[in-house]
């Protein structure tokens, strides 16, 4: 019984972990807290009910495409919203990210209207049966697709020269500089690829999850969760974290009615603060 | 002439440093800036690095004016920097950080030229192909030094910018670091323009040197001229020369 809600946690927290990853990425390289996450989210779970409804195609064909569409989104979003704050200007690029939320929110309502919309796929409501656990199909499937993009994004980082170059503006931006890096062009791309993740994630979670215009305020919160108990900034931290948040909050369901589950994610979350406020993972190791 | 300043006036803001600096630096030349503390020597550099407001005057590269360029075009332009305090990138490793020094040679070149100048920095810096795998930040101070000169080497540049290479360092790291630029200008490859405490040294090493005070050029002239002048030791013990 209790190995069935770690294993939930588990693959939740797979999934989780490519929200965090985002969202750390656009910490570590930018250092701007990137409120609207959860709406980039939200728009890769339309992306992938409307890619079934509309098109007939499968959450998992329309992953890839639609990660690289709000991709594409998040860099016209940074070179021509966030980018143009004077540099060092935090509590505006904070507030600015904050309205960006807003916006698309309130543009999905317009848009989209308010019904929550559900995405069946046979896999959706499925148990495989393994030994004496049950497994989500769609959670295992989704945390799957979310460890293949982490093993991209990993090799991305390491290997390419732009994913060097990101790395290193996130450890010393006027050195990228002096080697003639544009740190604002480093800053949009880490953006892009930061919501471009989120997206993604958001089309593996509309696998499981009722689509709404504001769902994207239920993650957020998990997702700051996440990123700030691995270290901010750091991108493996941040996946430690969520698996971490994933599990806490499926094992809490069986001591506490669901309504609470994120109140003890938050409980231990102001715990552990207390404790290590460099966060569990905080071994400053960045992106 | 490869870089000409000319009645530059720089600061931070509305505050003036620099008040009028002219100042050269011809191809292959090696040029040192002294002074005391707050004379303005980096910021020098960082005027030329495109890192501070230019209130007045012009800093020419190869006759063409620097000014109002984004400040990641200097090292495509061939300006090295090695700034003070070394500012390697801690968690990249030793290769990674010699090889995005090599960032500015553009996308078409980076395969091979990359590898080539790699050959070459580990030939200048042997220690460090030792430690190529490992995160810049477990080197000494010395070796990210190194890493560091290394670095702005792999942009094959043709004016490399030294702010204060010996500051922080162990005696022998220091010997080392002066050694690998003395080779180094031997091989007569690029220019350099060196900021440096330790006048000897820095003179010892360059052709000839600006001494500077309160963000004006005091003196300058010959190396082996300045080295024994009072304009020298008056810059460094405040002693005013018209005084005299």
């Amino acid at each position: 019984m209790g190995l069935q809600y770690l294993v939930d946690g588990l693959l939740l927290g797979g999934v989780y972990a490519l929200l965090a990853a985002g969202l750390a990425m656009i910490f570590g390289i930018m250092r701007v807290i990137n409120f609207a996450q959860g709406e980039f989210m939200m728009l890769g779970m339309y992306a992938a009910y409307f890619g079934y409804t509309v098109l007939g195609l499968d959450p998992y064909l329309v992953a890839l495409p639609a990660g690289l569409m709000i991709l594409a989104l998040g860099i016209v979003v940074a070179t021509g919203l966030i980018e143009r704050i004077p540099r060092g200007d935090q509590d505006a690029q904070l507030l600015l990210t904050l309205g960006l939320s807003l916006v698309l929110q309130n543009l999905a309502i317009a848009i989209f209207g308010v019904t929550p919309h559900a995405l069946l796929r046979p896999y959706s409501n499925t148990l495989i049966a393994v030994g004496p656990l049950f497994v989500h199909e769609s959670w295992l499937f989704a945390c799957v697709a979310s460890l293949v993009v982490m093993l991209g994004l990993y090799l991305f980082l390491s290997r390419t020269w732009t994913g060097r170059a990101l790395r290193a503006t996130a450890d010393d931006a006027s050195a990228a500089t002096y080697v003639g890096i544009s740190v604002r062009r480093m800053h949009s791309i880490a953006f892009g690829i930061g919501v471009g993740l989120a997206g993604l994630a958001g089309t593996l979670i509309a696998t499981f999850h009722a689509v709404l215009p504001t769902v994207g305020q239920d993650f957020v919160l998990i997702m700051f969760v996440a990123v700030v108990l691995g270290g901010l900034g750091s991108i493996p931290g941040a996946v430690l974290g969520a698996i971490f948040v994933g599990v806490v909050q499926s094992v809490s369901a069986a001591f506490v009615p669901l309504q609470l589950q994120n109140a003890v994610v938050f409980l231990l979350f102001v715990v552990v603060l207390l404790v290590r406020p460099r966060g569990l993972f905080g071994l400053r190791v960045r992106v | 002439m490869l870089l000409e300043l000319k009645s530059l006036r720089a600061g931070y803001g509305p505050m003036t440093v620099l008040h009028g600096i002219d100042l050269t630096v011809d191809e292959h030349e090696f040029v040192a800036m002294l002074g005391p503390n707050g004379a303005g020597k980096s910021t020098v550099l960082r005027a030329i690095l495109g890192g501070c407001a230019i209130h007045g005057g012009a800093i020419h590269w190869n006759g063409q004016s620097l000014l109002g360029r984004p400040a990641h075009e200097r090292a495509p332009l061939g300006i090295g920097h090695v700034p003070e305090g070394r500012h390697v990138w801690p968690s990249l490793t030793v290769r990674e950080n010699l090889l995005l020094g090599s960032w500015s040679l553009g996308r078409q070149r980076r395969g091979d030229e990359s590898n080539r100048r790699l050959d070459y920095v580990l030939e200048i810096f042997p220690l460090l192909r030792e430690r190529l795998e490992l995160p810049a930040a477990v080197l000494s101070g010395g070796e990210q030094q190194m890493l560091s000169i290394g670095r702005a080497l792999m942009g094959r540049p043709r004016l490399l910018l030294v702010d204060e290479p010996s500051i922080g360092l162990a005696p022998i790291a220091v010997e080392a670091v002066v050694d690998a630029l003395t080779r180094l200008k031997q091989s007569g490859d690029f220019a350099l323009l060196l900021v440096e405490q330790s006048a000897r040294e820095a003179l010892e090493l360059c052709d000839r040197a600006y001494i500077l005070n309160r963000g004006e050029v005091q003196a300058s002239g010959g190396a082996a001229e300045l080295i024994h002048s009072e304009a020298l030791e008056s810059a460094y013990f405040g002693l005013d020369p018209n005084d005299s």
